[in-house]
């Protein structure tokens, strides 16, 4: 069943419907909580928080079409919430790059300088590594390049959730990328048989 | 297309978003620019590590649950969800306020301020027009005259007790006045008998130096 058709039934007192949209949607939104904050056990939180507020705003969601970008929206507000309120502790290793401007100041800063790259092999596990990467760079280009790379949005709808315009979202896709990349070279990452090795 | 333009289109090309005609221009460019084809190999490579983080499950199995709802409450989201029903209650609410509103009685009499609303318009009646039947006019008369006798009655009670209160304090005031005139009696008379006392001492005293006298002269005649 069309997630339209759920919303409508759920819309008419059916709430069993919305259980089935929580069923569909609840891996997909709890994987972009998690690449977005990094940390399982909040992210579990906040994808309940998530379905709560879902629940209690659904009646006013018009477009029925739009309820997957609604509910990025919603989750995205939820992660945002939580960086306000816990005041949690950002990994502060990059330069904010120019995006309008400067193409050329994107430097890098590893996490603590004197950590050599060899020290992130440790964590035999590629996840860890490849989410320590997304925590590093800055948060505006995090989230496109997850909403974009695991959850396959256009970018016009990317630029719909976050209501800014879709150039500026294509940047921050450019600036993310080339921000990982620089990264994975610094941490030795940058080989072809990446997901083999570690 | 020169390298600044292939910047451009770059993440369009590499998530095939570039519409057919960018995208021959593009891979013409890439052709012949070892730069730009460098870069966006490079940029695939960062897709493919990507790539490497799967999907995680969160093992949650969220659920909301129905809370029961009194059968009121049942009926009314099934009203709700009969929309003519529904906006059928909406307006016979909305005449029910208005039928209201159309008999408020707003007054302002004595100083108070008196609203009344009502749904059916209320009867008003004239002074001195009502009409009550002749049980209702005995009973009234009755209570009436019980009422009068009370009164009377508890008038009567009152005065003669304040009457009582009236003689007692007079009876009291004589009373006080009696003993003060006693005394002032009492001691009129002593110093009455004292001045007596004194003059008849003194005669006496008078009559004994006559007598006394006297007796000189006759023994002296003798």
């Amino acid at each position: 069943m069309e997630d339209e058709l759920l919303i409508e039934k759920f819309k008419q007192g059916d709430r069993q419907a919305f259980n089935t949209l929580i069923w569909r949607w609840e891996k997909p939104i709890y994987n972009f909580i998690l690449r977005y904050i990094g940390d399982s056990d909040q992210a579990k939180d906040l994808l309940q928080m998530t379905f709560i507020r879902a629940y209690k705003s659904l009646n006013k969601l018009n477009d029925h079409a739009k309820f997957s970008s609604w509910l990025y929206q919603i989750a995205l507000n939820q992660c945002k919430d939580h960086f306000k309120t816990r005041k949690v502790e950002r990994l502060d290793c990059l330069e904010i790059v120019d995006e309008e401007h400067d193409h050329h100041s994107k430097n890098i800063v590893p996490i603590d300088p004197s950590d050599p790259p060899e020290r992130y092999h440790h964590y035999h596990n590629t996840v860890h590594v490849l989410q320590k990467a997304l925590m590093l760079i800055p948060e505006e280009q995090r989230v496109v390049i997850i909403m974009k790379e695991y959850h396959g949005l256009k970018f016009q709808e990317i630029g719909e959730i976050l209501q800014v315009p879709i150039n500026t979202i294509k940047a921050r896709m450019y600036y993310g990328l080339s921000a990982l990349q620089k990264v994975f070279k610094q941490w030795g990452l940058d080989r072809e048989d990446f997901g083999y090795e570690l | 297309m020169n390298c600044e333009e292939s910047r451009n289109l770059i993440i369009d090309y590499l998530y095939q978003e570039l519409n057919p005609e960018d995208r021959v221009r593009f891979e013409k460019h890439l052709a012949s620019c070892s730069a730009c084809w460098s870069e966006l190999s490079e940029l695939k490579k960062v897709r493919a590590t990507l790539g490497q983080y799967p999907d995680e499950d969160p093992h949650l199995k969220l659920t909301f649950v129905t809370e029961k709802k009194p059968i009121w409450w049942k009926m009314g989201e099934k009203i709700r969800s009969y929309k003519v029903i529904h906006n059928l209650a909406w307006v016979a609410a909305g005449f029910l306020i208005l039928l209201s509103i159309a008999n408020l009685h707003i007054s302002l009499k004595d100083g108070n301020f008196n609203l009344q609303m009502s749904l059916l318009p209320s009867r008003s009646i004239a002074p001195g027009t009502a009409q009550l039947s002749s049980s209702e006019m005995e009973r009234l008369k009755s209570e009436n005259s019980a009422m009068l006798v009370n009164l009377l009655e508890d008038y009567a009670r009152r005065e003669k007790t304040e009457r009582a209160v009236l003689l007692s304090e007079l009876y009291r005031d004589f009373e006080t006045k009696r003993q003060e005139d006693l005394k002032l009696v009492s001691y009129a008379m002593e110093q009455v008998h004292v001045g007596a006392q004194q003059r008849f001492s003194e005669n006496e005293e008078a009559l004994n130096a006559l007598i006394r006298y006297v007796n000189f002269q006759s023994r002296q005649e003798r």
